[in-house]
């Protein structure tokens, strides 16, 4: 199967992954087999309700409310790659200096 | 007391020589660390089952002792503020985490290539591959190191290096083991696995990290395993063998092994049938839309917001892509285009819609099966014994189908196990396995132990 | 042109837990920024959520008071965006399979009368973390502490009219709520964020205009604004055959300015949660749940114009949150009459409470008392306030209050004919005058016992005593 390159680019996009110029083109090639491979399943015939498959418990369980959080051996501050007064900090958000 | 100590820095020393030959198997080592846990033990009173055994971990699963690093760049150097659930049960009966081992980035991969910590080798053969992702788990115990490490499966993780290494790699059902603090790929698929250099090894920590976890939604609300291993023969059992699991390319090793072990299952006193599980050819490509699907979402959290590897940029999105795109190798990066790219809308009912009901096909086979008198299945773990590093690296697809013989279970969250059961002509070892229907891991390890008894997984077989 | 305004509204309401959606953090308002943290609501590797009961119960009871269809089976789903106040890329919530269905919730509208406005959805969700933008100069600041905070987001269908009824859906959705316990609705604190949209259409026509959306907006009133901003906008450019753009406006500075979205950021690849197993409800809980509901706004304003005889106005007053409702019909029970109490609790305990953050301070015993004294003759309505702006400093009864500050009317009609008979006896010049025909000198005999009892008379008593004395001496 054939994935237009600007396909690959627009979902890498979407993934928040940088794509090197070098590397898109083996990339292109490389998941348009990959999507080539896993279409087989496109001939399975839809005769049936295609709801997601549950594995484990057949319903969630449902914790009280109680406070009682994992306790953290290390703090925010050392771990984060940024933390500045009682925050974590990243460069400003664009076009949204207004959104709370 | 010193028995500890003293058995402590055995293992660091064991350790330290497997690596020393290039093995490759630990991501993190360090005796000191090992040390200090066997003095901590030392000071404690209560009963500890597992006496200072020292277990190597899979380096997706949290630990306090060192980084959990996921064999990716990403988290170099990241440091879990708590503790997987799996690696607490082990640490209160008295385990010793005496490494973080090896594995393809995330669990991404089939050989353990795809580290970016380097390649894990083969023990027998340092040019070829261990297996993976668990590589260096499989490894580790292969070459006597440790006797037991824990490992993951996604898609046979745990069993097809544990059958590339010749050791025993158990792969519980869905639901068995908590997932708390197991660093998520395909959380649909993901299981803690464990390899062991015997079925009694493996079935000890499994017992032991295995029941009911409130912080995992998913995890079964079950006593802990108890699998006494207690029998002495096969009588009354019935082994079906899949017949899509004997292609007509399988290797002649591997196929002679397991003819020869089915011989060995029927003297025993097993019934022995042929079965189908007809929906099996889809299992491959099921899998590689699941767990990539998954996967796209399990690592959107890394970001470079609030822990791991930040490669700084003036504008945000920047950050994330260039964080992202060199923080992750080139099989994480492409699982997530692949991922992303079958949920994304106008792809998903082709993709995601058809796995699920090719899943639905795949576990009605095995169910169809277990209820047909079947107790067990038999199959071989892996259609080839390990390959040469580098022969799949650049061609992804040749490297998803080495799991052809494995993802199905994770599929369809049955138990399984394999188990060495003998030598190629060039003394690669060869591994075959044994499914359980969910929960039955007492009579999946039961057997797989007395066959264990009757195998010499040396010998060569002709 | 008959222009038809077309709104939805998509809230967000906080549900009030003390833990959060998913993990055992408090979900409490206000404490230092990344201290209710931990591996779950933080996104850490390898955690893993577990939904709580509590959340789920007060959703379902929202849902239950706003008439959806609860399904007894849901599934929660993941939401997949890149933004930096969402830890894990992706938000857990519910996607083809919510918890509720098809609501339902009648406001009043000046328009056209009461009118049921459809609901599309209710569903659960989790909070983002907070993203403050204006912290530091050219960086965003991050705080966890409301990330994983459970939330119901409910959606309502395009069958708003105007800007008025959007503003009268979100009180009457509000005052549900409230009366449910299950939000505290407060918009200042961000425990209910409304997004709103918005089309025009020719009157008539069947089909909908191009919707404009707007978000971040700090009161209802805001909100009522915006949409104005927008409708007159929109009609404005069709009066002129121009077309009307998509678009998205952040309305947090007071004015409408256009947000920029990318194509890309609405391709949420939603599906199902692998770490959650559906969300299934046993039918004996939901039906405990269905039948525990409190009275609600509507069945009570209705019931306190039957019961007592009160205006719709003073019904939507005292019914306007259950504490007022309940404080009322406490004071009613422990003995005040119900209009007498009507007139107290609209009056001088609403005021005192809007002084008091909304404190009903006094407890509803001690006014009945207070009431029963007026209705006694034991105090007068002036003296009356003036106890009842002593009662919140001490804990005495209104009586021994009343006695402290010598408030306490006299109406024993052997002392009040003692004064009126000296009055009358030292005034025979009046008296005849009165009895020739000025009768309006009542007035001035009133004036005179009034300060002969030094005020404390009951001045019906004395008015009454006067006429009969007056009338006797004739
Ligand atoms: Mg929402
Ligand atoms: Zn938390």
């Amino acid at each position: 199967m054939r994935v237009p390159r600007e396909e690959v680019e627009r979902i890498a996009r979407l993934a928040a992954l940088a794509v090197n110029e070098s590397s898109l083109a083996e990339l292109t090639t490389q998941i348009g087999e990959i999507l080539e491979y896993v279409a087989q399943l496109e001939g399975i015939e839809t005769d049936e309700p295609s709801g997601p498959v549950h594995l484990g418990p057949e319903r969630a369980p449902l914790r009280p409310d109680t406070r009682d959080p994992t306790p953290l051996t290390l703090t925010p501050r050392e771990m984060a790659p940024e933390f500045d007064e009682d925050f974590y900090v990243v460069p400003k958000v664009e076009g949204v200096g207004d959104e709370e | 007391m010193t028995d500890l100590l003293r058995g402590a820095d055995e293992a660091a020393a064991r350790i330290a020589a497997s690596e020393e030959t290039g093995l490759n198997a630990a991501i993190s080592f360090d005796a000191e660390v090992i040390r200090r846990q066997a003095q901590e033990l030392s000071e404690r009173t209560d009963d500890l089952p597992l006496a200072g055994l020292a277990v190597g971990v899979k380096d997706n699963i949290c630990t306090h002792e060192y980084p959990t690093t996921c064999a990716s760049r990403i988290l170099e150097h990241y440091r879990s503020p708590y503790e997987a659930t799996a690696v607490r049960r082990l640490k209160a009966a008295g385990a010793i985490v005496a490494c973080k081992t090896n594995m393809d980035e995330f669990g991404m991969g089939s050989s353990t290539e795809h580290s970016a910590f380097g390649r894990v080798r083969h023990p027998l053969d340092p040019g070829r591959v261990a297996g993976g992702s668990s590589g260096g788990s499989a490894a580790l115990v292969a070459a006597g190191a440790v006797r037991s490490a824990l490992g993951s499966e996604t898609g046979g993780s745990v069993r097809q290096p544990a059958a590339f290494c010749g050791v025993v790699g158990v792969k519980p059902s869905y639901g068995r083991v908590s997932r708390y603090g197991l660093v998520a790929f395909g959380s649909s698929l993901d299981q803690i696995g464990v390899v062991g250099r015997t079925v009694a090894d493996a079935t000890t920590v499994l017992e032991l990290i295995s029941g009911r976890d409130p912080h995992d939604s998913t995890c079964a609300d079950r006593d802990p395993l108890h699998a006494p291993l207690e029998r002495q023969d096969l009588g009354g059992l019935v082994v079906g063998v899949p017949a899509e699991y004997f292609p007509d390319n399988l290797s002649v090793a591997i196929r002679s092994g397991c003819d020869r072990t089915v011989e060995t299952l029927r003297r025993l006193g097993a019934t022995v049938r042929e079965v189908s599980l007809p929906h099996t050819p889809l299992a491959v490509p099921c899998y590689y839309v699941i767990a990539p699907a998954e996967a796209s979402a399990n690592l959107a959290r890394f970001d470079g917001v609030r822990y791991g590897l930040r490669i700084p940029q003036a504008d945000l999105h920047a950050l994330y892509r260039e964080t992202r795109g060199r923080g992750f190798g080139e099989e994480v990066r492409r699982r997530i285009i692949v991922g992303t790219y079958v949920l994304s809308s106008g792809y998903y009912e082709a993709y995601y819609g058809k796995a699920q009901l090719a899943r639905r096909r795949i576990s009605g086979d095995f169910d169809q099966a277990f209820a047909s008198g079947i107790d067990l299945l038999f199959a071989p773990t892996t259609p080839t014994t390990a390959f040469k590093a580098g022969e799949h690296v650049r061609n992804p697809v040749a490297m998803y189908l080495s799991d052809v013989f494995v993802c199905a279970a994770n599929l369809a969250g049955i138990p399984a196990v394999s188990l060495p059961i003998g030598r190629s002509s060039e003394g690669l070892p060869v591994g075959a396995q044994l499914m359980a229907p969910a929960f039955e891991e007492a009579l999946l390890l039961d057997t797989a132990h007395v066959i264990e008894q009757h195998t010499d997984p040396l010998e060569e077989i002709r | 042109m008959i222009w038809e305004t077309v709104i939805g509204l998509e809230v967000h309401v906080q549900l009030a837990t003390q833990s959060k959606m998913f993990c055992g953090c408090s979900a409490a308002f206000g404490d230092r920024a990344n201290t209710n943290v931990c591996p779950v609501c933080l996104g850490l590797p390898g955690a893993l959520p577990v939904a709580n009961l509590e959340a789920v119960r007060l959703a379902a009871r929202a849902a239950f008071a706003l008439e959806f269809t609860i399904h007894p089976t849901s599934v929660f789903a993941r939401k997949n965006y890149f933004y930096p106040d969402l830890p894990k890329g992706y938000q857990i919530s519910q996607f083809d399979k919510p918890l509720a269905t098809h609501g339902r919730l009648t406001i009043g509208s000046s328009d056209r009368d009461d009118v049921s406005i459809r609901m599309a959805r209710l569903h659960l969700e989790e909070d983002a973390g907070k993203s403050l933008h204006d912290r530091f100069v050219g960086k965003t600041a991050l705080d966890f502490n409301r990330s994983g905070v459970p939330l119901a987001e409910i959606v309502s269908e395009p069958d708003l009219r105007s800007p008025g009824e959007a503003r009268a859906y979100l009180v009457a959705l509000k005052q549900v709520l409230q009366y449910l316990e299950v939000s505290d609705c407060s918009m200042e604190e961000g425990s209910l964020r409304v997004d709103a949209n918005l089309s025009v259409r020719r009157a008539g026509d069947s089909t909908l205009g191009v919707k404009q959306e707007v978000k971040n907006m700090n009161s209802f009133a805001a909100v009522e604004r915006a949409l104005e901003q927008m409708r007159d906008s929109q009609i404005a450019l069709l009066e002129v055959d121009e077309a009307v753009e998509l678009a998205t406006f952040s309305a947090a500075t007071g004015e409408l300015r256009m947000m920029r979205t990318k194509e890309e950021s609405h391709d949420y690849r939603y599906f199902p949660e692998p770490d959650l197993p559906p969300l299934a409800l046993a039918e004996d809980w939901i039906d405990g749940e269905r039948t525990t509901l409190p009275e609600l706004p509507r069945a009570k304003r209705r019931r306190f114009q039957q019961a007592y005889g009160q205006r719709p106005y003073d019904a939507e007053v005292l019914t306007a949150t259950r504490a007022v409702g309940d404080y009322f019909e406490e004071v009613v029970s422990t003995g005040a009459a119900s209009q007498a109490a009507t007139k107290w609790v609209m009056g001088s305990v609403l005021q005192d409470a809007n002084a008091n953050d909304g404190a009903l301070r006094i407890d509803p015993r001690r006014l009945a008392a207070l009431i029963g004294m007026v209705a006694r003759g034991d105090l007068s309505e002036q003296a009356a306030k003036r106890v009842f702006a002593e009662l919140p400093a001490t804990d005495d009864e209104p009586e021994a209050v009343a006695q402290r500050l010598g408030l306490l009317q006299v109406s024993d009609r052997r002392r009040i004919t003692e004064w009126v008979n000296t009055v009358l006896s030292v005034h025979p010049e009046e008296v005849a005058r009165y009895h020739e025909g000025d009768h309006k000198l009542v007035g001035f005999f009133m004036g005179k016992v009034m300060q002969e009892s030094g005020g404390k008379a009951d001045p019906k008593k004395v008015r009454a005593v006067l006429v009969e004395r007056l009338s006797q001496m004739e």
